[in-house]
């Protein structure tokens, strides 16, 4: 009975408006334009993790060789400290598949706004 | 409820997992032992009978009673010992440790039974030492207790408590996991200890809101206090604040743009030590965490009163 559910679910488009809401969870340490207790999120997808220079990364971040995009991102969110043991973010994770969509979504079209231009 | 016990034990015993918070209660450093074989969560020197009485004693039994009367006396009057103790077992399991010299101990959970324990015992554990002697003396340990209740402890001795894992320690990572959840709650607690500052000093923040800022960042550098202390108890470093913020100035040109940013760092700590509460090894980390989760929702919703929102918009925080 639930899998038509599930499966509607799954396919709905990932919504960035209700990922910025979600954003809102990040921000005791997390900012998009400078950085924080964790780094900035601006320039996010598409970069290697622990590469911002002068951000003070744990070494197994740096270490991780993970580049960030939509996929690498949802497996980190969902349990960042099983994906990265060592990692400084000390985050139960977001445990909704379509949370963690709609987070990315929002990382995603955040980086292209003008918050980001210079970033 | 079950009331805990409190558990007797030779410090030269091998410590166990259910021993709880393990205080060592003799006024002297147990000879020839390691602090780390001890693995004494605190060292508490005045509860121990002061040396003029152990000699009186001398461990003659003509002179128990008269011991066992003094010593009371002697308690009576270090009502500060008898408080931590008091309080740190109403928070869990304890052990009690002692290297050989008679100790007593006054329990209200043992029916407000007074123990004199004396040193006898070596390999029967606490157990058998806790049926020696037992002497009814509930009026007595009743006023020493009720005239010191509604105590509140300090921030130093929260983390003394938060620091009861000695023996997870030993037996894995946990310790440096939990260091490093701490101090990451501590980075945060610092940046917002700084967010206040300069709320504070911006000039846009009028009475009463400004009172209200200040009294915020307060309860924040208690926070930071108490984490940088328990990262130090469990042998970690506690990071520093930073030298520089890059906190969005340009962005805040009235009062009620500083209170939606001060509501947005309230709101995203809620989320992030909710995000901990489950991560800790040990799990008096998760209820300090929690303490603290509940005091920052607190903030986050006056600071939406405060901005004519609702205050109380969800019934779960995420």
């Amino acid at each position: 009975m639930l899998g038509p559910l599930a499966a509607a679910v799954l396919a709905a488009p990932a919504d960035a408006d209700r990922g910025e809401q979600l954003y809102a969870r990040c921000a005791a340490c997390h900012a998009l334009a400078y950085d924080r207790v964790g780094p900035r999120h601006c320039g996010l997808i598409g970069r290697r993790a622990g590469s911002i220079a002068g951000f003070d990364y744990s070494p197994a971040m740096k270490a991780s060789g993970i580049v960030w995009s939509g996929r690498t991102l949802d497996r980190f969110l969902a349990q960042p400290m099983k994906r990265v043991p060592g990692t400084t973010m000390t985050y139960a994770g977001v445990d909704d598949r379509k949370d963690r969509a709609d987070l990315i979504a929002y990382l995603e079209r955040a980086g292209k706004s003008p918050a980001c231009a210079h970033k | 409820m079950k009331r805990r016990a409190i558990q007797l034990k030779r410090v030269y015993e091998k410590p166990s997992r259910d021993d709880g918070l393990r205080v060592l209660v003799d006024r002297l450093w147990p000879r020839g032992l390691r602090k780390t074989k001890a693995a004494a969560d605190l060292w508490l020197k005045e509860a121990e009978p002061s040396p003029a009485l152990r000699r009186w004693y001398g461990h003659d039994p003509r002179r128990w009673r008269g011991f066992r009367r003094r010593y009371r006396a002697e308690l009576a009057h270090r009502a500060d010992a008898m408080r931590v103790l008091k309080e740190l077992r109403r928070r869990g399991k304890l052990t009690l440790l002692f290297a050989a010299r008679a100790i007593a101990v006054r329990s209200r959970c043992e029916r407000g039974v007074t123990r004199v324990f004396p040193q006898a015992q070596t390999n029967h554990g606490g157990k058998a030492m806790s049926s020696f002697f037992a002497i009814q003396n509930p009026n007595a340990a009743r006023r020493l207790f009720l005239g010191h209740s509604g105590l509140l402890l300090s921030g130093a001795a929260v983390a003394l408590l938060a620091g009861r894992d000695a023996l997870a320690a030993k037996a894995g990572t946990s310790k440096a996991g939990d260091v490093r959840i701490l101090n990451t709650a501590l980075g945060a607690e610092l940046e917002a200890i700084a967010a206040y500052q300069v709320g504070a000093e911006s000039g846009l923040l009028q009475k009463p809101v400004l009172d209200l800022a200040v009294q915020f960042q307060g309860h924040h550098k208690a926070h930071a206090d108490v984490l940088a202390k328990t990262v130090s108890q469990l042998g970690g470093k506690p990071v520093e604040a930073k030298k520089k913020y890059g906190f969005p100035l340009e962005s805040l040109k009235n009062q009620a743009d500083v209170l939606k940013f001060a509501a947005q760092l309230e709101q995203g700590a809620v989320s992030a030590y909710l995000g901990a509460v489950p991560l800790f090894a040990n799990r008096d980390l998760s209820k300090a965490a929690a303490s603290i989760l509940g005091d920052e929702a607190m903030h986050w919703a006056v600071l939406r009163h405060a901005l004519g929102e609702n205050p109380v918009p969800v019934a779960f925080v995420s």
